[in-house]
Formats: C-alpha cells, sequence, structure tokens
C-alpha cells in the first residue's frame, strides 16, 4: 500500500511550469525527504500530495485512492510552512494539541476523557508536557514545531506530512526535530514526508530523499543519496539520537 | 430600585444591551484572529443601507439590514476565497456601495433625521418591545450555533489549511463565520449604532487579549469586559442623555486603556525583577 502515487503530475502558474510530468510513490512507513533548490516546486508537490492543490494533468493518489474521491482525512496531518500565522493568537500548548482531536470527534461534540489523556500523551511523546499552559506564540520556533507534531499525534495519524518544519530554527532545534521525526517514524511507523531545504541534515535522518526540480531528480535511499557526488552539500553531520526539547530557536 | 432600572424602555434597552454584549466579543474574538477586523465596519455601512431600504419601502428596518448584511457578508466571504489576495480591497468596495446606497436611499425615504439618527449612533429610548425580540431571539441563534461549531472554528482559525487537509468543511465554516457576523452587526445596531457596531466586536476582546491566557479565557473575559461596557454605558446614556453608542465604545475603550496599563506595569515589574 502506498501513502502517497504522484502519477505524471503537472502543476503550473501563469507563465511558470513549476512541475512537469513527476512522479514518484511513497510506501506506508517510509520516512521521505523532499528536497530541491528555492522554487523547484517542493511545497507544491507536499500541498498535491495532501490535496491543497490540484494537477493540470496527471493523477494523485492517496492510499491508493485518486485525491478527488479520498475521504479518510483523519489519517493525514500536515503541518504547513507557517503555521502561527497570527502570532497573538491566545491558544495554549493544550488547546493547539486539542485541534488535532476536532475531526476524530465531529461537530457539536466536545473534549471527552480520552481524548484528554491522549492530548496528554502526545504533549508527553514531544516532551512539551510541562509547557501545556504556556500561550503558542510566546514559544521558541523549535518549540512550536513540536507543538504541531503533538497536535498530529492527538490526531492519530498514520500519515505525517510537514512543510519546512525548522524554517528559522537554529541547529540544535533542528536536530531535535530531526530526531523527533525519526522517532516518531520508528517507534510508531508513522509514515514521514517532510519538506527541507536543510539537504545535508535531513539526508541523514530520513530513511530516503526525493529531490525535486521540476520533476523527481534523485529518488532513493538516504544511504545512497549521503555518497560524495551525489548529495550537494554533504560534509558528513551525523545525526543526533537526542530529542531534547528544541528550545534553541 | 434605582431610577435607572425602573422605566420600561431601559429594562428593554438592559435585556437587548445584555444580549448583544454576549455575542460582540464572541464573533470579535474570530474576526480579530483572522486579521478581519474591519468586516463590522464594512458591513455596519451596509446594514444601515438596510436600514435606509426599510424605511423607504415601510417594512421593518432591522429584518431589511439583517438581509443586506446576510447578502453582503456571502458576497464579501465568497470573493474572499476566490481571490484572498484582494481581500481588503473588495470589503472596502462593499463598504462604499453600502455607504453610497444608504445616502441615496435615504434621501429618497425623506426618513426623518431622528429615527435614521437613533440607527446611526444608537438609542436606548426607540428600542421597542419588536426589536428586543429580534435582538434576543437572535442572539440566541448566533450562541447556538456558535457553540456547536466552537472547536471546528477555533482550529479553522488557527491553521485554515491543516484544517482542510483533517477533512473539516472549511468553506463551511467561514459562510458560518460570515453569517454570524452579519446578524450580530445588524442585531447590535438599535443599541450601539451602524458606526459604532464593530467598535463592540474589537474593544473588549482588544482589552482581554491583554490580561487573558488561553483562547477560552480571552473569550470569556472579553464577554465580561463587554458587558461591564454595555450596562454602565447605559447607564451613563440615562443620566447624561447621551447617545448609548457613544457612551458604551466609551466605556469598552476606558476598559482597554486599564487592561493596557495593567499589563505594562505587570511586563515592567516582571522586567525589573529579572
Amino acid at each position: 500500500m502506498y501513502a502517497f502515487e504522484l502519477e505524471d503530475v503537472m502543476f503550473a502558474y501563469p507563465n511558470n511550469i513549476v512541475l512537469d510530468r513527476l512522479n514518484f510513490k511513497v510506501e506506508l512507513g517510509d520516512f521521505v525527504a523532499m528536497i530541491g533548490p528555492n522554487g523547484a516546486g517542493k511545497s507544491t508537490v507536499l500541498k498535491l500530495c495532501v490535496g491543497l492543490l490540484r494537477p493540470i494533468s496527471g493523477q494523485v493518489k492517496i492510499l491508493g485512492e485518486p485525491v478527488a474521491a479520498f475521504r479518510n482525512w483523519q489519517r493525514i496531518a500536515y503541518v504547513s510552512q507557517n503555521p502561527l500565522r497570527e502570532r497573538s493568537f491566545p491558544a495554549t500548548v493544550a488547546e493547539v494539541v486539542a485541534m488535532g482531536r476536532v475531526a476524530a470527534l465531529g461537530m457539536g461534540r466536545d473534549i471527552r476523557k480520552e481524548d484528554r489523556e491522549i492530548i496528554r500523551q502526545s504533549l508527553e511523546w514531544v516532551g512539551m508536557y510541562e509547557h501545556r499552559r504556556d500561550i503558542i506564540g510566546r514559544l521558541s520556533g523549535g518549540q512550536q514545531q513540536r507543538v504541531m507534531i503533538a497536535r498530529a499525534l492527538a490526531a492519530q495519524a498514520a500519515i505525517l506530512v510537514l512543510d519546512e518544519p525548522t524554517a528559522g530554527i537554529d541547529s540544535a532545534a533542528t536536530d531535535a526535530i530531526y530526531a523527533l521525526l525519526r522517532k516518531l517514524n520508528s517507534s510508531l511507523e508513522t509514515t514521514i514526508v517532510v519538506v527541507s531545504h536543510d539537504v545535508e541534515g535531513i539526508a541523514q535522518y530520513a530513511g530516503k530523499v526525493i529531490k525535486i526540480n521540476k520533476g523527481a531528480e534523485y529518488y532513493g535511499s538516504s544511504e545512497t543519496f549521503r555518497k560524495p557526488g551525489i548529495c550537494p552539500k554533504n560534509k558528513g553531520r551525523e545525526p543526533s539520537d537526542a530529542v531534547g526539547d528544541g528550545s534553541h530557536a | 430600585m434605582p431610577e435607572v432600572f425602573q422605566f420600561d424602555f431601559m429594562q428593554r434597552a438592559f435585556i437587548a444591551g445584555i444580549s448583544i454584549g454576549l455575542i460582540c466579543p464572541v464573533i470579535g474574538m474570530f474576526i480579530i484572529m483572522r486579521r478581519q477586523s474591519l468586516i463590522g465596519d464594512g458591513l455596519g455601512h451596509i446594514a444601515f443601507a438596510g436600514v435606509a431600504t426599510g424605511w423607504l419601502l415601510g417594512i421593518y428596518p432591522v429584518m431589511s439590514a439583517t438581509i443586506f448584511t446576510v447578502a453582503a457578508a456571502l458576497g464579501i466571504e465568497e470573493l474572499r476565497a476566490r481571490r484572498p489576495a484582494f481581500a481588503d480591497m473588495i470589503l472596502a468596495i462593499f463598504f462604499y456601495t453600502g455607504m453610497a446606497l444608504a445616502v441615496l436611499f435615504s434621501s429618497m425615504s425623506r426618513a426623518n433625521n431622528v429615527n435614521l439618527m437613533s440607527y446611526l449612533f444608537g438609542s436606548i429610548v426607540t428600542v421597542n418591545l419588536l426589536d428586543v425580540q429580534v435582538i434576543v431571539g437572535l442572539a440566541a441563534v448566533v450562541l447556538l450555533v456558535m457553540r456547536h461549531i466552537f472547536k471546528e472554528l477555533v482550529f479553522t482559525t488557527f491553521d485554515e489549511e491543516a484544517a482542510v487537509v483533517s477533512g473539516l468543511p472549511v468553506r463551511k465554516i467561514n459562510l458560518v463565520i460570515a453569517l454570524l457576523t452579519a446578524l450580530t452587526v445588524s442585531i447590535s445596531m438599535r443599541i450601539v449604532g451602524v458606526l459604532l457596531v464593530a467598535a463592540l466586536m474589537i474593544v473588549p476582546v482588544a482589552a482581554s487579549l491583554q490580561i487573558s491566557a488561553g483562547f477560552r479565557n480571552t473569550i470569556v473575559n472579553a464577554v465580561l469586559i463587554s458587558e461591564v461596557s454595555v450596562v454602565s454605558g447605559l447607564v451613563g446614556s440615562f443620566y447624561l442623555n447621551l447617545a448609548s453608542g457613544g457612551t458604551i465604545v466609551l466605556s469598552a475603550v476606558f476598559l482597554f486603556i486599564l487592561s493596557f496599563g495593567l499589563r505594562q506595569a505587570v511586563l515592567d515589574r516582571y522586567r525589573a525583577a529579572k
């Protein structure tokens, strides 16, 4: 079973072809890093995968179903590039993570005791339980991303899609986020697709790498990708197992 | 019993005022967080066109204002969804169209100035029993709908893209909040007036944001600030013989200055302790 299948996908804005016959498949349980230069179409691919954009031609499938027919959205969690659009949003960390339960609960139903337990576990999993009463806008960038990952955990999604989760975050907090994603992938078998501009960093944590530049220039194991001559900036940075609290941003 | 509560018209004004004091900040919280603070002003002007139309056609002005604001709110939301980059411009066009229609219809209807002024600036003496029934009824509808979709509304307001991906009907939720904003504007104008209706949505929330932590707490405190503003504003309007819209909004602004000062004092003390 594939989490995502893209077949001959084309996408363009007026006078700008962003993707040209893109093909790739993400297997369930994969940890895929999507890299590429600025403007290569990485975020566009991610938005096509989760149905936020529709291709001009070609087909996108989620869990074997064409995106237009897909209804099981609760299996997917998406963390956008700038999830905290309004920094003055007064929600606490616990309130943000509770948003992960909204789709599962349905309209008119309040958070139940078992939902609170899921929220607590999700916060503990990402090391943010002590911050549950803090206002989200007052946290560091790394901590905010952890909260967004906790929200995805609370949704109990099988597939987690993240668009540049480490943008604007220092290297220590970046490594902690990557390590957390790897732990999520290995412990809970969550499928992870993450866009990153940090080629040398993410390639050391992900199982597979896809390099986007209008099409897929490379798609294979990160181990092969990291061999000299393939990874554009591989300077041998070693992966870290320390999840940390990501509070260094 | 104090004199202010002995008159029928004041009792009607308090019932209507407390009802709008409850719903205005709840709606206001979401429009502020969606960066649509000016939509209340825009719809207020459109509501005035509806009032003038009501006078012209001889129908209940609150009803015609409700029809105008609901139609405009749905139109604004539809265009905003299609062309998000032009959201401000779209709102401005609706705003000016509403004002132009108001000027046109009010000059055609030859409604006397006192009646129109009561809708522009709010008036406690002109609130009749039908107004109270409509205000309380529609306020109850707004609250019940908000209660039903509250958590979906919070998620959509916080992170619209993630809400779409999780399968929430974000498009419908956005239309519902636009509709509820329109209803709130049209029922609040009898008390605070079309020119100041948006202030009761925005100022109590702005004050609450200074002193509250957490989304729900911020809403609860905003409602308290709003109710204090409404009650003190109505009392001030009664004893000073001033338009209720002005006294209510100035009460809210006073509470905002107070809460802003309180926050600064706490921050200064925190910095000094560091």
